[in-house]
């Protein structure tokens, strides 16, 4: 599992194998900590600064209050 | 990669297009210190830097069905972040007052002020820390590890493109690259729950 979400994050991972890795991904806090941190070291190597995950945490939990808006295009500056 | 590979960001995207709005969550674990990376260039406070990463992915999620596949899914969310830091920059243009710089009285020149670093000690500390844990793993890696996970992550090569560099099949590319992963973040994973209980 954990060398298919490493593969998945590369845009290597045959398609019909994504379905079990999103899913566990959804489901399971270690399978998320292994996208953070394998997320985190090649951040690392290419030198970006480090966020706090209380970070994203904090940007999906703002998330769970916005809705999809299918008429507005954020690159729209004539609509803000 | 096999023609039957999909590119991870756009999956992401086409399954927060369907409702699957965790896998959002997953683009922003993924983009967040790269467009923080792009928007600290504009802004400099670290508390603005996260204000306006947090507006750009608001303003990506709000506005997902307007990304069509034509760009990178990384170079939309950068264009994003540019303009949220330039709105952001002219927000605060039209809030503040004209600067008039304070003059020294023995030299009659004016003041400059200092440029604050944009990083927060806390945050300078834990990248250190981090980028100086993950540089000592990588140097005690075995060197077909260190080779396979550096041209993945600084050159950017696909599976198959390693392969042929290393000379060896795409299945060992793949699991070198995981094995570099997993050395690196068992020892990543203490400090992760370190900061945690901080909640810096």
């Amino acid at each position: 599992m954990k060398e298919k979400i490493s593969a998945y994050i590369d845009s290597e991972l045959a398609a019909e194998e994504i379905d079990p890795i999103v899913e566990s991904l959804r489901h399971e806090p270690n399978a998320r900590d292994d996208w953070l941190l394998y997320h985190l070291t090649g951040d690392a190597m290419r030198g970006h600064s480090t966020m706090d995950d209380g970070f994203s945490k904090g940007i999906i939990e703002r998330l769970k209050t916005v809705k999809i808006d299918p008429s507005y295009d954020p690159l729209d500056n004539s609509k803000v | 990669m096999d023609s039957s590979d999909t590119d991870t960001d756009l999956d992401l995207v086409r399954r927060t297009k369907l409702g699957e709005r965790h896998t959002f969550d997953m683009l922003v674990v993924r983009h967040q210190r790269m467009l923080a990376q792009v928007i600290s260039r504009y802004v400099k406070s670290p508390q603005q830097i996260e204000d306006v990463t947090q507006e750009a992915f608001i303003k990506a999620y709000r506005g997902i069905m307007s990304f069509r596949g034509e760009s990178k899914f990384s170079t939309w969310l950068y264009r994003i972040g540019v303009n949220a830091a330039l709105s952001f920059l002219a927000a605060e243009r039209s809030r503040i007052p004209l600067y008039e710089p304070s003059i020294n009285p023995n030299t009659n020149e004016p003041i400059i002020p200092q440029i604050v670093d944009n990083e927060s000690p806390d945050r300078l500390l834990a990248t250190q820390q981090i980028s100086e844990t993950v540089s000592n793993v990588l140097e005690k890696l075995p060197e077909e590890l260190r080779i396979a996970i550096t041209l993945r992550e600084i050159d950017g090569l696909s599976y198959e493109e390693i392969a042929n560099v290393m000379d060896c099949p795409v299945g060992t590319v793949r699991s070198r690259i995981f094995r570099a992963r997993e050395s690196i973040s068992k020892v990543l994973r203490p400090k992760l729950e370190m900061f945690r209980e901080k909640r810096w």
